[in-house]
Order: structure tokens, then sequence, then C-alpha cells
């Protein structure tokens, strides 16, 4: 074969006007030079690859970046600043793109959340309509998985098949993704309302003499009252421990602070060898940096308003304001200017869309310009 | 994000549709060096490769309502990688470094096989590519892959029944996954 002819088949192969034959012959080649090409770039190579791309693509920059020195708050908020450095220099091509898209309203999230099954099988809930039976659970299936009308995901235990004692290790995973809440009833019947980009890990059922359930993100539990068995939720070093009350974790990976507000009864907070007792309207923090719990009294609607589809601010910091905002509407937010202490009260709808919520925030001296799917925060 | 770092690739694959920045941001982080290598391998110029992963990952966000994939979010993004180079090697500057393989290749060696055969193939080889990658980015690759593992697969891949498989997974995933990043060495690469 000439080099033309050569040209000619790629050209065809490009316009998917090459026979059958012919395409599967290029694969055939295409297949047989990457398996025996003997080129392969090091570690160093592939890390600055994938540096400079991380740098060009319109990625979840800031995230991503906490996540390489996710206990390091310090060198998490200068990488912030790199990241966000790297992303502007990268800027002419990300406008190139936004151009082709169609401006449009930022809408917000919904119930949406993903559940994963004692086998891995991970099912998109928003994907199913209301019916029945999930899926069952259990060696005898002694477990089925319902959902409501509402969606709600309920796990409802066999009377007739006596729950074995060793079977404690079948868990499942419920987790939300940017701009989903799920709500959940646990094989106890504590209810579970997930916020967005959380997960809960549960077994299918308590078997053992502690109801024990871990989270990532941010949850209220209504925990059905059992004296006989403490319900536990644990997040990275805190364990919370109640008898059967209702509470809001909010114990985020890219957020300093692991928040738990109490609305009724009492729970134990645990953090490192550290014990404290939460009262109603009480809320304990905890953080790498101070490395012990302090309490203290809160407006505890703020802090349980994503629950009831709102927005509210209680002397909320900028920041966090905006975390919320990214959590609920997948938007990266950038910081122009010295805004550290800008502080919110009062609130709105989650339900609307974001121009309606920044709309809301720039009552309080703070100005904001979107371009796409970031928002420029100015003072 | 610790949540995102959990979902299968067909989990991912939904939320990009839904236009979710942090599925695409995952599926980046999944196969970035995998895509960069294979490219390199084929072009032999890591600049050259960059601009073929770049236009991957470009293209999959730019499409993202309109994708539809069937097979693997892996063969797509091979298949997706492979356009590209077959682009770039269609230039006349470029396509002479190429016209000796080809024209051998397409004379001499070859073999008509069924499409379903070459998807194999193509499976064979990023499994294949896995195994090149630096210990420790292959390590995390594995880990991430089998958390997308479902019994029926981790059967499949481990030569056992699924009822075997699902007695195992219930007495202790944990064992099994540890298991599986040993075996997986053994029996699939």
């Amino acid at each position: 074969m000439t080099e033309n002819e050569i040209l000619t088949l790629l050209k065809k192969y490009q316009n998917n006007t090459l026979s059958n034959q012919d395409k599967d012959k290029l694969d055939a080649w295409y297949l047989h030079k990457a398996s025996t090409s003997n080129l392969q770039l090091n570690e160093y190579e592939l890390e600055d690859s994938y540096e400079q791309l991380k740098a060009k693509l319109p990625l979840q920059q800031e995230i991503k970046v906490i996540r390489i020195w996710p206990r390091i708050a310090v060198a998490a908020s200068i990488a912030l600043l790199l990241g966000t450095g790297l992303f502007y220099f990268a800027k002419p091509k990300e406008q190139i793109i936004q151009v082709a898209e169609k401006p449009q309203e930022i809408t917000p999230g919904g119930n949406r959340g993903i559940l994963t099954l004692s086998n891995g099988k991970q099912i998109v809930l928003s994907d199913i309509s209301a019916k029945d039976t999930i899926a069952k659970e259990g060696e005898k299936d002694e477990v089925t998985i319902k959902m409501g009308a509402n969606g709600v995901i309920t796990y409802i235990i066999n009377p007739n098949t006596a729950a074995s004692k060793e079977n404690t290790n079948s868990f499942n995973t419920l987790s939300t993704p940017t701009g989903g809440q799920y709500n959940i009833v646990l094989a106890d019947g504590t209810k579970v309302y997930l916020n967005a980009v959380s997960s809960i890990k549960y077994p299918t059922q308590f078997n053992g003499d502690q109801r024990v359930v871990e989270l990532d993100g941010e949850a209220y539990f209504e925990v059905a009252k059992n004296k006989n068995k403490p319900f536990v939720v644990k997040s990275g070093d805190q364990d919370i421990e109640v008898l059967g009350t209702h509470f809001n974790v909010h114990a985020y990976d890219n957020e300093a602070v692991v928040k738990t507000t109490l609305l009724e009864g009492s729970v134990v907070v645990t953090y490192k060898n550290q014990k404290s007792i939460l009262k109603p309207g009480q809320q304990s923090n905890v953080s790498e940096k101070l490395n012990k719990i302090t309490i203290k009294q809160v407006d505890t609607e703020a802090a349980i308003a994503w629950k009831n589809g709102r927005f509210k601010f209680d002397n909320a910091d900028l920041k966090t304001v905006m975390r919320q905002l990214e959590r609920w509407y997948g938007i990266k937010v950038e910081y122009r200017g010295d805004v550290s202490d800008v502080r919110f009260n009062g609130g709105t709808f989650m339900n609307k869309n974001l121009s309606e919520v920044l709309k809301v925030l720039e009552l309080s001296n703070i100005k904001f310009k979107v371009e796409g799917k970031t928002i420029i925060v100015y003072p | 994000m610790l949540v995102y770092s959990k979902y299968a690739d067909d989990i991912l694959l939904d939320l990009l549709k839904k236009d979710d920045q942090l599925a695409y941001t995952e599926i980046f982080e999944r196969y970035c060096k995998l895509l960069v290598n294979h490219a390199y391998k084929m072009l032999g110029n890591p600049d050259e490769a960059n601009d073929v992963v770049q236009e991957v990952f470009l293209s999959i966000w730019n499409k993202r309502y309109e994708l539809t994939i069937t097979g693997s979010l892996s063969s797509y993004l091979y298949k997706a990688t492979k356009n590209r180079i077959l682009n770039h090697i269609a230039h006349e500057k470029v396509v002479s470094n190429y016209a000796e393989s080809i024209s051998n290749f397409i004379e001499n060696d070859y073999v008509l096989a069924d499409s379903q055969l070459r998807e194999e193939e193509l499976e064979a080889i990023i499994a294949k590519e896995i195994e090149l990658l630096p210990a420790k980015m292959r390590e995390v690759f594995l880990l991430r892959k089998v958390e997308d593992l479902s019994y029926e697969e981790i059967a499949l891949q481990l030569n056992i029944t699924d009822k075997t498989a699902k007695q195992q997974v219930y007495n202790s995933l944990k064992i099994l996954r540890e298991k599986l990043k040993n075996f997986v060495g053994v029996f699939v690469w």
C-alpha cells in the first residue's frame, strides 16, 4: 500500500464511509500496534500530564485540590488559591466552550439518590418510579427494600424468617450527588434525611447490641427509641451515641468543623478521648484544628432548614454559605478581594433558581457575577 | 470527593448526562493517566498524547447531554481516543511514520475477525495497560474498579459460582476485596 492509499483509508474511516471489512482491518492494526508498543511514560511524566490537563479542562477544581491535602487546612487554602489561579489562566479555552452553550438558569437540586446494595450493585433511585420492591437482602431474603409513593426507601424485615444472629455483615449505602437529597427509613424505624453530596452506610438489619451507621456529609436523624440498643453515628473521629432522639450531623470532608445539633432528647458526642453530653438547642463543634469538643447554643432552625427545603443563615460566614450553594446547584465559586467579614442572616427557599438566591444574598453588601457555572464573588 | 469516588462508572456516566461536574471530574481522575499513556504508546510524543486526551475529555463534557454509550465507559473512552489518534495519523506529514506498519499488517498478518472478538481484544488491551501503570497508580485504579464489581462480576473474575460469590460477599466483603486485589493479577491480567 502506498502512503496515499493509507491516507485515503484513514480519511474514509473519519467520514465513516469505509467498508466494514476495511474498517475491521484498520481496527485490527490499531489494536496490534497498541498491544505491541513498548512505549511507556513513567510515573512523573504521567503526573505532569495529569497536572497539565487538570488546568485545561472544565473540572470541579476546588474539591479536587482539597482531596490532595485532606487534613491540612492551611495547605488546602493555599492550594485553593493556586487552583483558582490555574483555572483563571486557562480561561480563554473555557470561554470558547461556554459561548457554544445557551446561557440558562441554574436550577436547584431535588430528590436524587443512589443506593448501593450489599452485592455492590448501584441503583439510581430517581430513575425508578415508586414501586413496591426494589431488592431483597439477606441469605434467606429476610429483608425487603421498598420504595414508597414519595420515593422514600424503607427496610422491612420478614417476621417469618428469624434473623440469623451471624448475618450482621450485610450493609447498604445510600448516597446523594451534587444537588440531591434523599429520605430513608432504616430497619429499626429510624428516619434519615440525607443532604446533598453525602453518604450513609448502614446494616440492612440491626442484629448486634448497638445500631451503628457511618455518615459522610450531612444528615438529620429521627432515631426510633430502643433503650437496649443505642444508636451510634460515626463520622471520621467523632461518634454520636443516642437512645432515641432528633438531631442533625454536619460532617463534610471539605468543611473544617463537624457540627452536631440536637433538637430533642439527649446525645453523647465522643471525639478521640473526649465526651460531651448535648442538651436540646445546643450544637457541638469538633475540628482537627481545635482538637476538642466545644458546645454552644444555636438557632436549631438554621441547622435543619435544609431538610425543610430552606436555606436559613444564622450569622453564617460567606464561604460556608457558598459551599452549601455549590453542593446544591453544582456551581463553582471564585473569590475576588477580601470578603472574610461578610456574614449572612435570614434565608430563602431551596427550590428557587440560583439567580434568585443570589439576589437575596446580595442584600448583605456583596456582589456576584455568573459566568457559566462559575460564580465570582466581589466585595 | 469521597462520595463520587465510590460510584461505579455507569453511575458516573448517568450523573454526567445530568450535568454533574463532580461526576465528570471523577471520570477524569480515573482515566486521565491511563489514556495519556495509551495515546503515548501510539504517538510516541507526550505533548501530542496530552492534546489527544484533552480533546477526548473536552468532547465528553461538551456532548454530555446527548452522550449515548453502549458498553463500558472505559471502552468508550479508548475508542474516542483511538478515533482522535487515527485523525492525527491521517495528516500527510504524520502518516509516513505509520505507513510501513499499516501496510505490512494489512497485507501480511491480517485475519478477518468478528467485531465481538475485537471488543474483547480492546478490553484485554485496557487490562494490560492498567497493569503497566506504575504500581501506586495501578493500586488506586484497581481499588476503584473493585468497588464497581457486582458479585456476578466477582464470580466471573475469580472463576467461582455466583452462589459462592454471594456467600463470600455476605461473609466478608472486605476480605473478598483484598483477595480480589491479589487474584486480579493472576487470573485476569
